[in-house]
């Protein structure tokens, strides 16, 4: 089964004085074949967005000298609350089938993940001004570090940047 | 492998009055634990790290809830949850710095359990003394966080004499805003403290953020009519929008007449071991008009003396924006 794209476009308000951003609206539109089940692909449409919104809000962070994990809970690993989402998430599909299948479908769990996750990531950059942090997760210290014109705490990824 | 599910034995006691509480207190000595909500004893328990002989559990106790005016302000109940703390109709009228700042704790249902006692009270939230680490704080003599490459983005700014915790409050800071006087009873008497004396930081006792004593309970909160109705202001700035402790979070009070300042009080937690009296900014503040360029003025002078660590220089930045938004947006 081919894989499936999808296209997500979020509008956020970000607070330029405490680096929160709150996600105004969301959509998120998926090439994945015939659609076999409405309100099961609207399902899977939002859900995985929201977890596109906790890409860019998690933290994976182990101390690099003792080796112990700083995100052992949820209560540090950071997973989007109810508050952080959006009330509703649109949906929608291109509805062409698959011609290499003989239902036409395709799948799209994940693709709706990385382009939930760059959705945010973009509007943050488009409200900073075209600054991109080239990462996820985006946390309020960095927005805050960047605009305050600080050195960001965080070294640069070594790989998978451009 | 450590299996970290059960919680090590202690003898659990259920006392119904408080004289029951103070004489197993003082039966226990060091080996009692207080428990009131549970929201922090219990994580302590369960990851198997702290291991009292004796828990007293305080939430049977009657006398220690309510919310009572007085010919003085208002008195607490220690054991008084923090939505009823939020919902009370004398704090949200009068003194709706407090209600805003606890609304603000956690989530809805840590609220409804929590108590305003236990969230003045609570333990400091590093990730390296949560984890069970012989740091200061659990009574060795490192510290894991304040280390070139410790992941220190939550810890402190100001006066962290070899311990870099920070109070995780969201109460205190408005407690300290109102000018709160805490009752510490013991089967010896009582004594009534004000927060610089019950808030206490490294240099007092590395080891505890609060000064109550193993044989003394925090029976009551009294705020003092000094500051009620006046401008308030609370805002917590925190990773999520529920549930996360907060990065830095200001709590501020002021008394304004025809735009010019009189007075005012403005603490900020989450930026050293105690909630932060801005005494400077305030002293800053009297006697000048509130408009943009003095709420600018108010908030580049609350950082002065911040020592950043490696990841917690943002909150310079945002500690400067939070007092300058609490001089330009209190209200009444």
């Amino acid at each position: 089964m081919t894989p499936g794209l999808s296209v997500s476009m979020a509008e956020i308000e970000l607070d330029l004085e405490t680096g929160k951003f709150d996600i105004k609206d969301m959509i998120c539109v998926a090439d994945c074949g015939t659609v076999l089940h409405p309100l099961g692909l609207g399902h899977q449409i939002s859900g995985g967005n929201v977890m596109g919104i906790g890409m860019v809000m998690e933290r994976h962070i182990y101390d690099p000298k003792l080796g112990i994990p700083a995100s052992v809970g949820f209560h540090q690993g950071k997973l989007p609350t109810y508050l952080d989402v959006p009330v509703e998430v649109g949906w929608g599909a291109v509805e062409k089938p698959d011609p290499q299948n003989p239902i036409g479908v395709k799948g799209v769990g994940e693709p709706v993940l990385g382009s939930g996750a760059s959705a945010i990531t973009s509007a943050i950059a488009d409200a900073l001004g075209g600054h991109l942090f080239n990462r996820t997760p985006v946390t309020p210290d960095m927005i805050i570090n960047h605009l305050a014109g600080r050195p960001p705490a965080h070294k640069p990824l070594q790989v998978n940047t451009v | 492998m450590i299996i970290k599910d059960m919680m090590p034995q202690f003898d659990l006691f259920q006392p119904a009055t408080l004289k029951d509480a103070l004489g197993l207190l003082d039966s226990y000595g060091k080996d009692a634990w207080k428990m009131a909500g549970g929201y922090d004893s219990l994580v302590w328990f369960k990851e198997r790290i702290k291991r009292p002989k004796a828990v007293i559990d305080l939430s049977g106790i009657a006398e220690l809830r309510g919310i009572k005016e007085t010919a003085d302000g208002v008195e607490i109940g220690a054991l008084t949850s923090l939505t009823d703390v939020e919902r009370n109709p004398i704090i949200k009228s009068k003194y709706r710095l407090l209600s805003d700042a606890v609304a603000k704790v956690a989530s809805p249902q840590i609220r409804h359990a929590g108590t305003i006692g236990g969230n003045a009270s609570q333990d400091a939230r590093c990730l390296y003394y949560r984890y069970g680490l012989p740091c200061y704080r659990a009574g060795g003599n490192t510290c894991f966080a304040d280390t070139p490459e410790g992941i220190n983005r939550e810890h402190a700014l100001f006066e962290s004499d070899r311990c870099v915790a920070v109070s995780p409050s969201d109460g205190a800071p408005a407690l300290v805003a109102l000018d709160a006087k805490f009752v510490l009873k013991s089967s010896g008497g009582e004594r009534v403290i004000g927060h610089e004396e019950f808030f206490i930081g490294p240099k007092v006792d590395i080891t505890h953020l609060t000064s109550t004593k193993p044989e003394e309970i925090l029976t009551a909160i009294r705020l003092p009519k000094t500051w009620a109705n006046a401008n308030f202001y609370f805002e917590k700035v925190a990773d999520r929008n529920t549930w996360d402790f907060p990065l830095v979070n200001v709590a501020a009070a002021m008394r304004v007449q025809n735009g010019v300042v009189q007075d005012a009080r403005i603490a900020c937690g989450g930026v050293s071991a105690v909630p932060r009296r801005l005494t400077q900014v305030e002293q800053i503040l009297k006697g000048q008009q509130v408009n943009e360029q003095t709420a600018k003025v108010a908030g580049q002078s609350a950082s002065r003396g911040a020592r950043p660590l490696n990841y917690n220089g943002f909150k310079i930045p945002l500690m400067e924006n939070l007092v300058m938004r609490a001089v330009r947006d209190a209200k009444a």
